[in-house]
């Protein structure tokens, strides 16, 4: 775990790859999904008592990675013992379902605002992939240090976007009422976001200090709320889970519109792109303990033919359901572990792992099972996971507790 | 087999004790579908005879061609040090640059190939419904990945598949000959001599025989190497003749379209991918080792699966494309050139005793970039790739010929002074 590059980020340098990697479209959707069911007050209410929580959910993420400069991977080996294979192979599909569907979002709406009439749609398609991703993958060539640099340089220049494009695009009307207040939307807030979290010890192992990191946590909140919130005022502009609305043509019909649109969204998919490389490296290091250009190369390149293979061949809700189920059962199971292993510190070490890794897969099947519509229809997975992780850990701990009782008794 | 790993000019590489046999197996088993299909084209242009003549004087052509590049090169050196003792280092990277674009489109290339005729055989045989684009790149990026990831296995996997493969190739050409040979001929059966004709069968395996050294290197001996040449030239002519000895005019669309679904259907699919697996698998090798000439550090298993990986890229990015043809075209040509510039050095140095050598390699890169941009204008003038490999070879030769004519009237005047 000490064989990583660029050890001494500052607290804006690791903002911004968070940031430039979180700044695209898919990321808007919760936000527009939540103002299509509730009125503007409850989405408000929604988003700033969601991104509260995410507060917490993020300072343990960060906390549980900081003594030893721990990856994602080296914490699940810690928490889940031999399990953490499995969690290898859950970080590279998450890798590849968000890999697909960043670049089937940008290929759709680039090639729809480009003012020129192609003649062959779907080569044209597969081109604008294969260039976002080959783009990408030069990118990524040199590891964190390059992903820094372009992050940074990046991240200022797609929020600048994001507040143009507030101002080209004809925004929704925006309703004060409290008739219907509701903060059902917190969950959705926190799910959509908890996969995310499971990635932070990842990029915060570079962090210069723990002051280094606190400080990002903040500019990360403060941002990621305004994103959320800016996201409300584009529901017209982004149809959740598609990219672009192409039935609402008018919203970018004059030529800064389309051209401010097709710089956010190329440069916004080659950020998340590269953040999404590097999350995955972690699991490649399993492979490839030595990460050098050659394996940043066959992992970009691989992950382009990858995503040529399975593009509108799998349904992308279906690849991110899956992925998402396994990343936010892997981050509450990750907080349960550190929560147990701080506080409570009852158990036999070996058997807190079993139980964790049990906890984790029955958590991660069941929402997956749910996510496909085969069990639970009318729950959300992460009332599943979380049930089904508070089943197994309450279960494991109660025994533990009172064994170890009894052993002070006698 | 003896499998000895020694080091040679900074570079180590692996097999270095292959025999004749080994040798002319590998490199007639990766001729390739394109470079065989060429005596069909011939022959449906300018008939039968013709296509065989240009075929055998091609390929005699470049027996001796290949045999200039093997006699030029020490033995365990590379195209790319044997470029290097033949232009300036530094100017080296250049010719070396274009032979890894070209190898990597080659592997494109032959992706395309491949990928159009697994297509037809799904479509005709299976009724699978290829006439969406997509499909086509997804088989063509199924076929690159497959490849590129098997390439891992290094010059061992290369020499062992292409030796298995190449006797089944050759049973495939007997059992589709006497299956789907058509009755009646189908080409005009004129007799006679071809320039284009034989200038395009070079340029099929030109590039190869140019980068022969790469391959060479890993023969027991210069005789084995040789010998080997000699399987080269004996089995390419055979394999170029198939297609005019089965009278088919379209490649394999002929034998897919018979009604009945036989098993030697299934054996021309299985004779597609081997071919493909073949030829993509020496064009690896091939890109290799320009590749190493930049990358040291990057040489082995991976460096193999880059170079693949970068050709699967290629060809999804360039699929639907006639750009992808146009540069290969260009690529051929620049290398074609170049084999010609260094067996015109080497047939110098052996003529010329007294020339002046500290200049030869600047001389060297001059003519081979003049022959180069004289074949650019000529391809996009008569847009025709033989009439520009002809016209960017004889001009390179031309100021060749120019430079070693001034260099001697020069030293002659100096040697007998007959102005002063």
């Amino acid at each position: 775990m000490e064989h990583f590059a660029d050890r001494n980020q500052n607290a804006w340098q690791l903002s911004c790859i968070q940031l430039a990697g979180i700044s695209s479209l898919p990321i808007f959707a919760s936000s527009i999904i939540l103002s299509q069911k509730y009125e503007f007050t409850s989405v408000l209410a929604s988003l700033v008592i969601g991104n509260i929580f995410l507060i917490a959910i993020r300072y343990y993420m960060i906390m549980m990675g900081e003594k030893n400069k721990k990856s994602t991977l080296d914490i699940a080996k810690d928490y889940l013992g031999l399990a953490y294979w499995a969690v290898a192979v859950v970080l590279l599909f998450a890798t590849i379902a968000w890999y697909v569907t960043q670049n089937t979002y940008a290929s759709n709406s680039i090639l729809h605002l480009f003012p020129i009439d192609f003649t062959n749609k779907s080569s044209e398609y597969i081109q604008v992939v294969v260039l976002i991703g080959v783009i990408s993958t030069l990118f990524c060539m040199e590891g964190m240090t390059l992903v820094r640099k372009c992050a940074t340089a990046s991240f200022p220049i797609l929020f600048f976007l994001i507040l143009a494009m507030l101002f080209l695009v004809p925004c929704p009307q925006v309703n004060w009422s409290l008739a219907n207040f509701s903060l059902a939307g917190v969950p959705i807030v926190i799910a959509t976001n908890l996969g995310v979290a499971a990635d932070i010890p990842t990029f915060f192992r570079h962090s210069a200090s723990k002051k280094a990191s606190m400080q990002a946590l903040a500019i990360i909140s403060v941002f990621n709320l305004a994103l959320s919130i800016i996201g409300i005022f584009f529901a017209n502009l982004i149809t959740p889970w598609q990219g672009i609305n192409v039935h609402n043509p008018q919203m970018y019909d004059n030529d800064i519109t389309r051209w401010v649109l097709i710089t956010f969204i190329f440069l916004s998919a080659i950020n998340a792109n590269i953040t999404n490389i590097y999350s995955a490296s972690v699991a490649w290091e399993v492979l490839a303990p030595r990460l050098a250009r050659k394996e940043w190369l066959i992992l970009g390149l691989g992950l382009v033919i990858i995503t040529v293979l399975v593009i509108n061949v799998f349904s992308l809700s279906w690849l991110l359901n899956f992925a998402d189920s396994g990343l936010v059962s892997l981050t509450l199971i990750f907080i349960a572990g550190y929560l147990v292993d701080r506080h409570l510190k009852i158990g036999n070490p070996s058997h807190d792992r079993l139980a964790c890794a049990a906890a984790w897969v029955t958590s991660f099947t069941f929402a997956s099972l749910q996510s496909f519509g085969l069990i639970f229809k009318n729950l959300d997975s992460i009332y599943i996971i979380l049930i089904s992780l508070s089943v197994i850990l309450t279960t494991y701990f109660s025994v533990q507790y009172l064994r170890k009782d009894k052993r002070v008794n006698l | 087999m003896p499998h000895t790993k020694q080091k040679s000019k900074n570079i180590t590489f692996k097999e270095k004790s292959l025999s004749f046999w080994q040798l002319g197996f590998m490199l007639s088993a990766g001729q390739g579908l394109i470079s065989m299909a060429i005596g069909r084209s011939i022959a449906g242009k300018s008939g039968i005879g013709v296509a065989v003549t240009s075929i055998w004087i091609g390929n005699f052509i470049l027996f001796f061609i290949g045999l200039g590049i093997i006699s030029m090169t020490g033995q365990r050196s590379h195209t790319i040090q044997n470029i290097k003792e033949n232009f300036k280092a530094r100017f080296a990277i250049i010719p070396a640059l274009i032979i890894v674009s070209l190898f990597i489109l080659w592997y494109a290339v032959h992706i395309k190939y491949s990928t159009d005729l697994t297509a037809d055989f799904l479509s005709l045989k299976l009724g699978v419904d290829t006439s969406d684009n997509t499909h086509i790149i997804r088989l063509g990026a199924i076929l690159g990945l497959v490849c590129a990831l098997a390439c891992m296995w290094g010059i061992s996997l290369i020499k062992w598949f292409n030796i298995i493969t190449f006797p089944i190739q050759v049973l495939f050409f007997v059992v589709a000959i006497m299956t789907f040979k058509n009755s009646e001929s189908l080409f005009p059966s004129t007799w006679g001599f071809s320039f284009i004709g034989v200038m395009q069968v070079m340029l099929t395996w030109l590039p190869g025989t140019v980068n022969l050294s790469t391959f060479s290197r890993h023969a027991k001996s210069r005789a084995h190497s040789i010998l080997s040449l000699f399987f080269i030239f004996v089995f390419h002519s055979i394999f170029q003749c198939f297609f005019i000895l089965l009278d088919s005019k379209g490649v394999f669309v002929d034998i897919f379209k018979a009604t009945e679904f036989s098993l030697p259907q299934i054996f021309s699919l299985i004779f597609i991918l081997m071919s493909f697996f073949s030829v993509n698998f020496l064009n690896i090798y091939w890109a290799s080792i320009g590749w190493e000439s930049f990358f040291k550090k990057e040489q082995g298993a991976k460096g193999y699966a880059v170079i693949g990986l970068i050709g699967t890229v290629v060809f999804i990015f360039f699929e639907s494309s006639q750009l992808l043809v146009g540069i290969e075209a260009l690529g051929s040509i620049f290398i074609a050139t170049l084999g010609i510039i260094l067996i015109f050095s080497a047939l110098v140095k052996i003529l010329i005793q007294h020339r002046v050598r500290p200049i030869d390699k600047i001389d060297n890169a001059i003519c081979w970039l003049f022959g180069c941009s004289v074949a650019i204008y000529a391809y996009f003038h008569f847009k025709n790739e033989t009439a520009a490999a002809l016209y960017g070879i004889n001009a390179s030769l031309l100021v060749c010929a120019l430079v070693v004519f001034a260099e001697e009237l020069w030293w002659s005047l100096k040697k007998t002074k007959p102005l002063g």
